[in-house]
């Protein structure tokens, strides 16, 4: 007989055939979905890059428009595509591109600088380009006033063929680019065009950034921080440039005043206490601080104690927290053209105008001067950098009304037990005797005061070991590595808040996150 | 002549053997089936899961205050603790000012505003000065229009449906003790036959923002 020889090949050919329908099928189902879920990783990429873009412009920020000199925006462009160098941060003040005006409210921004098509070092395989933009608002040529808007774009890669999610709700929530991008979007794809194909993922996020100043504190510490050891040492504010808030002649009004504030803050940057996550990062030691006291960390959130401030006797516990974090970085001296060598014979430093400031170099120490005064009706500045100690033995600073004395010391302070701008032909105003300790790595320097006295002055010194005597009253600001107070005694420090807005930028903090999710 | 063919026993040998063959592809099928829709699901909740996350996170990163309505109305800051939307219990946050209109049918709905300073702060406004923040309450309620219970997410007065069919979709969020970051933690219970299990994603998300409330 003859056998169907055929029927068995096409039984397998048949059942195949079924299988590979049903293969199909499965993998036409699940697909997608795979396709979706890369497709959310590349959108929470997209929000990261973008977030790295802003890190980065905040670096630059921080090498380029901290301290005196304007420094090169290396990497950055201008919209045409031209490289930014020497001093953009001028060149952006200068180049005011939109003024509003109306209601007597006047709004600034400069033009934008760029980084164009940044491609960031991939933590997956997708491809992402990040474009930044930014922006100088209010630009002045005043350091004070360097705000920042940042915008930065990331766009990810999707996978190469365009899924539209099956559920709706993901597509108006997620906005992919699937076959053609967005007008908006192509607005914010500054200089050469992005070279992320289609389809692919954009996402916006800005910042807006403000400076940190010198002496925004009553007490800022970068190690140590220990208060005076008597119940009758303290911390308080007061402003000199409110009669309502000090004496008639501005001075501090003395602890008891009813026109004495509470806004003496102290902060120390230390991350974590010797030998553990928490325990002292203050010791407050029985004095009374009228403002915050706050740590970078060092306190149990399981707890109800705060294990950060030890001592705290005398504070407001609802005053004391543990979320401060303020970098502290070193100032340098500006590099004037013109230098002068101090005056001989004890002779009085001859001020500048404000837009042209005297500079004086003194090679060694210096002790006990004074500054003249401006012409009347006129603001006078005076800068003096002291490569040596400034050490006043005998005698006082004495800073006019009319002038602001900026002073770069490299070597140590100390002021013994002599008052410091308060006598008579002294201003008594902190603002107006501005002392920056400058870094003389590895050596670490000191600001000393040995017996009772009162000083009007702003002192900030990253590398400073600031030790006052317990009588002392510092009527101002102190910002320096270290603080504390040495004998016992009823001084303090007392904070002028009209120093808010004094002195260079020393680092920069961002004050509003949003994302742009209507683009 | 004798004709070949099969015998009886044959016949009923082979059926059966059909039978159990057909049988067993039949229910291998069916299985497929439900696995199938098993999967698609947990696909969809997970991807709603998934989405309702990320919009209460996008949120939590850029506001500037947060605060709990309870069922009773009651509006509480939220600085520690846990809030479960639903039940009436709603989350709220204040979102900075940073578009020129909050109408969807506004030609600037998406325009953003400038950068402008008060004092020594810095902010989003424009000429007549710095814009007051903008109000977005997040809940799970019954939409009519949908016919279901849902999440939603209220911009000002304009309202979005985040999660449709969302009754076994549950949300809470748990502030940090330090006030700075929240964990939101989503869950569903699976449809699948016979035993439910939670299925439970959470994200960790940093306040970018200085709060404001």
């Amino acid at each position: 007989m003859k056998h169907p020889r055929g029927s068995t090949l096409f039984i397998t050919l048949l059942t195949l055939s079924a299988l590979a329908m049903l293969a199909a099928f499965t993998l036409a189902k699940i697909a997608p979905r795979f396709r979706i879920a890369h497709q959310n990783a590349a959108w929470q990429e997209a929000r990261i890059a973008a977030e790295g873009g802003i890190d980065a412009a905040m670096a630059d920020i921080l090498r380029n428009a901290t301290g005196q000199p304007a420094g090169t925006w290396t990497g950055w462009k201008d919209r045409t595509g031209a490289a930014a160098t020497g001093a953009v941060l001028d060149t952006t003040v200068r180049a005011v591109a939109s003024v509003l005006t109306s209601l007597g409210v006047t709004v600034e921004t400069s033009n934008p600088i760029v980084l164009d098509n940044v491609r960031l070092p991939a933590t997956s395989s997708i491809t992402t380009e990040v474009d930044v933009q930014l922006w100088g608002v209010r630009p002045t040529g005043d350091p004070r006033s360097r705000w920042f808007r940042i915008r930065s774009m990331a766009t990810c890669a999707l996978p190469p063929a365009a899924y539209q999610a099956p559920e709706a709700l993901d597509s108006l929530f997620r906005r992919f680019s699937l076959r053609s991008v967005r007008p908006q979007l192509q607005q914010d794809d500054v200089g050469t065009p992005c070279a992320v194909p289609l389809p692919n993922i954009s996402r916006i996020v800005e910042a807006l950034v403000e400076p940190i100043e010198p002496f925004e504190l009553a007490v800022w510490t970068d190690r140590t921080l220990s208060l005076g050891s008597t119940g009758s040492w303290g911390v308080d504010s007061y402003d000199s440039s409110d009669v309502a808030k000090s004496n008639a002649d501005g001075t501090y009004p003395g602890w008891l005043n009813v026109k004495t504030q509470e806004n003496g803050s102290i902060g120390n940057n230390a991350g974590r206490p010797a030998g553990g996550i928490y325990g002292e990062l203050i010791a407050a030691n029985g004095a009374r601080v009228r403002g915050d006291v706050a740590t970078n960390g060092g306190d149990d959130p399981g707890t109800p104690a705060q294990e950060n401030v030890t001592g705290a006797i005398a504070l407001d516990t609802a005053r004391v927290r543990s979320d401060f974090c303020r970098e502290m970085k070193p100032l340098v001296r500006p590099t004037p053209g013109l230098v002068l060598p101090p005056p001989l014979l004890g002779l009085p430093f001859l001020p500048g105008p404000e837009l042209a400031p005297t500079h004086y170099l003194v090679a060694g120490n210096l002790g006990a001067f004074s500054v003249d005064p401006a012409p009347l009706g006129t603001e006078g500045v005076v800068v003096i950098m002291i490569n040596g100690d400034l050490n006043v033995v005998a005698g006082t600073i004495a800073i006019p009304d009319n002038v602001t004395a900026q002073i770069y010391v490299r070597g140590n302070i100390h002021f013994h037990g002599n008052s410091i701008n308060a006598g008579a032909g002294s201003c008594k105003r902190p603002a107006r005797l501005q002392i920056y300790g400058e870094d003389s790595s590895p050596a670490l320097q000191t600001l000393r005061t040995d017996a009772p006295s009162t000083i009007y002055a702003a002192f900030y010194g990253p590398t400073f070991e600031a030790q006052l005597d317990g009588n002392t009253h510092w009527c101002g600001a102190i910002a320096a590595r270290a603080f504390s107070t040495a004998g016992g005694g009823g001084g303090g420090v007392h904070f002028d808040e009209a120093l808010r807005g004094i002195g260079p930028p020393v680092s920069f903090r961002i004050v509003r996150y949003v994302e742009d999710v209507r683009e | 002549m004798k004709r070949a063919g099969f015998t009886l026993t044959e016949m009923i040998v082979s059926l059966a053997a059909s039978v159990i063959l057909i049988a067993g592809l039949l229910l291998g099928a069916v299985g497929l089936q439900r696995t199938l829709h098993d999967n698609e699901t947990f696909a969809t909740s997970y991807a709603d899961q998934r989405r309702v996350i990320d919009v209460v996170s996008r949120d939590l990163r850029r506001a500037i205050g947060l605060s709990i309505i309870d069922s009773g109305g009651v509006s509480s800051p939220f600085t520690s603790g846990l809030v479960a939307v639903g039940d009436g219990t709603a989350l709220v946050f204040a979102l900075p000012a940073y578009y020129q209109s909050n109408v969807p049918t506004d030609p600037t709905y998406d325009k953003p505003l400038v950068a402008v300073t008060t004092g020594e702060r810095l902010s989003y406004g424009d000429v007549g000065g710095v814009k007051p923040e903008v109000p977005v309450q997040f809940s799970k309620e019954f939409v009519a229009a949908a016919n279901c219970v849902c999440f939603v997410r209220k911009e000002a007065d304009h309202s979005a449906i985040v999660v449709r069919d969302a009754a076994e979709l549950f949300l809470k969020v748990t502030m940090a003790a330090d006030g700075r970051s929240c964990v939101v933690e989503a869950w569903f219970r699976s449809q699948a036959r016979g035993v439910k299990p939670v299925i439970s994603t959470y994200d960790r998300v940093m306040l970018r923002n200085i709060r404001t409330d």
